[in-house]
């Protein structure tokens, strides 16, 4: 009930924002393609597996027909059974990285702003260090070193390596927050430091974790489907990432819109959805945006 | 029986520069200071801004770590207490706050609000504390508790909030209450309705209270003895009346020269005194309110002024008086 | 602090990221599955050859020491042997980084003076439909991926209208031949153009953004309005006052940005061919060219962090509040 009631405002002042209407009409299509994808699978898995699925009536690559609306790759696998496909992984690789590294930013901000001292100094260098490592790189060496490609790796150090800019905008909060008399009116009844950290402080910058969430996820899609492209991505899945580089790799690119226009349409159309979505978010979330 | 008593009470801030450089220099906030309250009275404190009034009120609640000093709470000193011994000791303290709009936790109801201290005592079963809070929203004159339980502070008035504010502090049923200025911030039409709140609680619960304002006008209405601040030091205390009517320090009078209409419901009159108040960093030797004194000598600038007996409850810290 | 002293601090942050990262990759090759040194000596390798790596990194030494051995190197710059090339490994790298930061300097030059320059013109006319256009083109170009970014404009501007090359740095042809100097650097330039295009349309709507953010904060300080009042011009008060201040999120955003647009830059080079290092360290790890894959990371992390640094040093120098 708290937590339904404290949004609504939130929720009312979103949905009234066209950008913010834009996103979530976006992500809802995304999450529909997500859903149909077995469904569509399920039809006939030996024609349409989007990875072992094979047309035996089709050789090469074939723009749309009735029977593959999006058309085949080059090996006679279904486009669109892909593309479905790959929203599953997309939202899948998206969403737990932005959960992960959120949680991981907002409790080093959370910890860092709330006991400041050594604690803090060493977070924050932590941060500024972490911030500066140059992911897509690393994870491409990191690939290359255990030779086997593993989308559960990936997701691991996306989430490790994703959650600075959420801990320092969450500490700079917190740091606001902990001087407000509400703590310390916990503190003169006995509250404890995890008490206050987690009812007191944490509820209050929710709506902060949620918008560096979006943000995360954001990032997530764009540098999972980067390595897919380079070919450094798990290949016993099929994720947009990875048609296109099929796409690329067979000479396919610029023969066959049809295959290489709507991976990357939809990589970037869900990026945009969620970073839309977080956008709205900021205005709402950011009082200073708002007041203009 | 005294409640609380407080002897030679400091806290000094440092000065902070950057955060690798801890300077050497101290704000003397609370310098040196000595009262105590008889169980169910209520001791005004009243000085300008700035003169370290909040942060007496968090020593004696224990926000704060006195840098020196002893506070006796029923005879035990709690200026060092921590962790567990001092959560028992939080059951017979309260702090009601100055700002009512910010003392509440704008993602709790009043349920959540009031009913805190009681979960984090680990006091009642869930019913009993919901009982608890309904008395608590009762005798604080939020009438038909119901109706109020589920609100979030944003749907309360100014003098309800600090109302909640007030149950949240009662509903542990404390001997001892630092209210920092509590009233301040709400409209004058509300203060008297508030200030009038406290006494009677006061009077029922026999509650002790450190009653802390910059309006000596409130302080009158409310206390039974009142202590006057001056930059982190008490430079008189006496019952109200005495003091009022018998003020012995420079200023103490040019304070109450500045107060003429002892009616709280009356427009705010903040105490004003010609110069300004300087911030008390590494304050010199000798008389703090020297260099505004009226009737300053060579003595008040060389030599600490001590504590002088005026009459048995009235003390002085000023060169000029003799006794 | 000063200045100077702000300068040291950061330069030694600088050093230990540095040291941390190279702790990191010294770790992370010795976690690699197969023979200890796999990741220094190619089966190609003939005997003496591997004798000679073995004694320059200390491969037989106890792991403590090879880290001293492998500090040490990296500090010298020596790699071993690429595998692929079968040469040092820093002869090649320092033409392949080159490369990358002709391109990197140019779009990030361009894609902030755009950026930059849109964003203050849109904060200035809030509201209008110049913002709305701007602002929503921004947000599209912003969550663009990458490659497919890169991959339509070939497929526009060199595939259908023969505009440009389709990739690569140089025509080998016009350089076999004894080209002037004029000819080199058209041809040259011939090249960039495309990759250079994707780098700017990838990059410019960060700032565009913030800069129209913090140039809307700006608006509302008082000595804007005080600067209207006085009746000076429109333009006057837009770029001398206002935009002036509001460019220090933007100083900042650049440079919290950099690793991450080093990311895009790796596919950007791969699609358009450019003989960057980003390129180079996605052939050589298809290659299992582990020796250049290694040093490629280290050197591509000592640029980050060299561009990071001169960033908030030129942040301090702006922003003279700054606190460290
Ligand atoms: N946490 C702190 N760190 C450093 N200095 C402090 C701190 N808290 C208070 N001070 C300083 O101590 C002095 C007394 O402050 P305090 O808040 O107790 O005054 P006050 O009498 O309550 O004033 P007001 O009427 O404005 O509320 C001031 O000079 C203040 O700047
Ligand atoms: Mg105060």
């Amino acid at each position: 009930m708290k937590i339904i009631r404290g949004k609504s405002k939130t929720w009312d002042l979103f949905i009234k924002s066209t950008l913010g209407k834009v996103g979530l009409g976006l992500l809802i299509t995304f999450a529909i393609m997500a859903v149909l994808s077995p469904i569509w699978i399920a039809r006939n898995p030996q024609i349409y597996d989007p990875l072992t699925g094979k047309d035996p009536n089709v050789f090469g690559s074939i723009p749309p027909t009735m029977a593959h609306p999006l058309g085949t790759d080059q090996l006679g696998r279904d486009l669109l059974s892909q593309l479905l496909k790959g929203s599953q992984i997309a939202f899948l690789v998206g969403i737990s990285v932005g959960v992960f590294s959120t949680s991981i930013g907002t409790l080093i901000g959370l910890i860092s702003g709330y006991y400041r001292g050594k604690i803090e100094i060493v977070l924050m260098r932590l941060t500024d260090i972490v911030m500066t490592l140059p992911l897509l790189p690393l994870l491409i060496v990191i690939s290359g070193i255990f030779g086997r490609k593993d989308i559960r790796m990936i997701v691991l150090v996306l989430s490790l390596a994703g959650w600075t800019l959420a801990a320092r905008v969450i500490r700079s909060q917190t740091l606001t927050l902990k001087e407000r008399p509400y703590i310390e009116s916990a503190r003169v009844s006995g509250a404890s430091n995890m008490r206050i950290i987690f009812k007191h402080i944490a509820p209050n910058i929710l709506p902060l974790t949620f918008l560096y969430m979006t943000i995360g996820v954001t990032y997530a899609i764009l540098t999972e489907a980067g390595l897919g492209f380079l070919g450094l991505s798990d290949p016993t899945i099929s994720s947009w990432g990875m048609m296109l580089q099929w796409c690329f790799m067979s000479g396919y690119t610029f023969k066959a819109l049809y295959w290489m226009i709507p991976p990357g349409l939809c990589i970037s159309a869900l990026a945009l959805s969620f970073y839309l979505v977080g956008y709205a978010m900021e205005e709402i979330v950011n009082p200073r945006l708002r007041e203009r | 029986m005294k409640l609380i008593e407080v002897t030679d009470l400091k806290k000094y801030f440092p000065v902070r520069k950057g955060i690798f450089s801890k300077s050497d220099k101290y704000v003397h906030a609370v310098d040196g200071i000595n009262f105590s309250v008889e169980e169910g009275k209520i001791l005004g404190l009243a000085g300008e801004s700035g003169c370290g009034k909040t942060t007496v009120s968090k020593l004696l609640v224990r926000l704060l770590e006195p840098t020196n000093g002893k506070i006796l709470l029923e005879g035990e000193d709690i200026a060092h207490k921590k962790g567990k011994k001092l959560k028992e000791f939080r059951k017979k303290m309260q702090m009601i706050f100055q700002d009512p709009y910010g003392s509440l936790n704008p993602r709790f109801t009043v349920m959540d609000t009031v009913a805190e201290p009681l979960i984090i005592q680990g006091i009642g079963t869930p019913e009993e504390r919901e009982d608890a809070v309904a008395k608590a929203l009762d005798i604080v004159g939020l009438k038909s508790p119901e109706e109020f339980l589920f609100r979030y502070p944003h749907e309360l008035s100014g003098g309800q909030r600090q109302r909640v504010a007030i149950a949240r502090a009662l509903v542990i049923e404390p001997k001892f209450v630092a209210a920092d200025e509590p009233v301040s911030m709400l409209d004058v039409s509300i203060r008297l309705g508030v200030m009038n709140l406290m006494l009677e609680l006061r009077d029922r619960l026999n509650l002790t209270i450190v009653f802390v304002t910059h309006d000596l006008a409130c302080a009158r209405y409310m206390s039974d003895e009142i202590a006057i601040m001056y930059l982190g030091e008490i430079v008189e205390i006496a019952p109200t009346e005495e003091l009022i009517n018998n003020p012995k320090h420079p200023y103490t009078k040019a304070l109450l020269s500045s107060v003429p209409i002892p009616d709280p419901s009356e427009k705010r009159k903040r105490i004003e005194v010609k110069g300004r108040v300087s911030t008390p960093i590494d304050p010199p030797h000798g008389c703090r309110f020297a260099p505004r004194c009226p009737h300053v000598t060579a003595k008040c600038k060389k030599k600490d002024p001590h504590n002088v007996r005026v009459s048995d409850k009235h003390l002085v810290a000023c060169h000029s008086f003799k006794s | 602090m000063s200045l100077r002293r702000y300068t040291v601090m950061r330069f030694i942050q600088l050093l230990v990221t540095f040291f941390i990262v190279m702790t990191l990759i010294f770790i992370l090759f010795r976690l690699m599955p197969g023979d200890p040194g796999v990741f220094l000596i190619s089966p190609k390798m003939s005997e003496a050859a591997k004798e000679t790596i073995r004694e320059q990194f200390g491969l037989t030494k106890s792991i403590p020491e090879q880290y001293i051995f492998f500090i040490k190197n990296t500090l010298k710059g020596e790699f071993g042997d690429s595998f692929y090339y079968g040469r040092p490994v820093k002869d090649i790298l320092f033409e392949k980084i080159l490369n990358s930061i002709v391109l990197f300097t140019f779009g990030a030059i361009l894609a902030y003076a755009i950026g930059m320059t849109i964003g203050k013109i849109i904060a200035w006319k809030r509201g209008s439909k110049t913002d709305t256009f701007f602002t929503m083109v921004g947000l599209g170009f912003w969550t663009f991926f990458p490659p497919w970014l890169g991959l339509i404009l070939i497929w526009i501007f060199s595939y259908r209208l023969d505009l440009f090359p389709l990739g690569g740095m140089i025509t080998p042809d016009v350089w076999a031949f004894n080209p002037t100097l004029s000819q080199k650097i058209i041809d040259f330039l011939h090249h960039l153009a495309l990759p250079l295009m994707a780098y700017v349309l990838m990059w410019f709507a960060g700032s565009m953004l913030i800069m129209r953010n913090s140039m809307l904060e700006t608006l509302r300080e008082d000595y804007i309005l005080t600067a209207k009042a006085k009746g000076l011009k429109d333009k006057v008060v837009r770029d001398k006052h206002a935009a002036r201040n509001a460019m220090l999120p933007v100083v900042t955003s650049f440079s919290m940005s950099i690793a991450f647009s080093f990311g895009g830059g790796v596919l950007i080079e791969t699609v358009f061919s450019w003989p960057g290092i980003g390129r180079t360290i996605v052939d050589v790890t298809l290659l299992q060219d582990y020796p250049l894959a290694q040093a490629s990371f280290m050197v591509i992390t000592l640029a980050v962090l060299i561009a990071n640094f001169a960033a908030d040093i030129v942040y301090a120098y702006l922003d003279p509040r700054v606190k460290y």
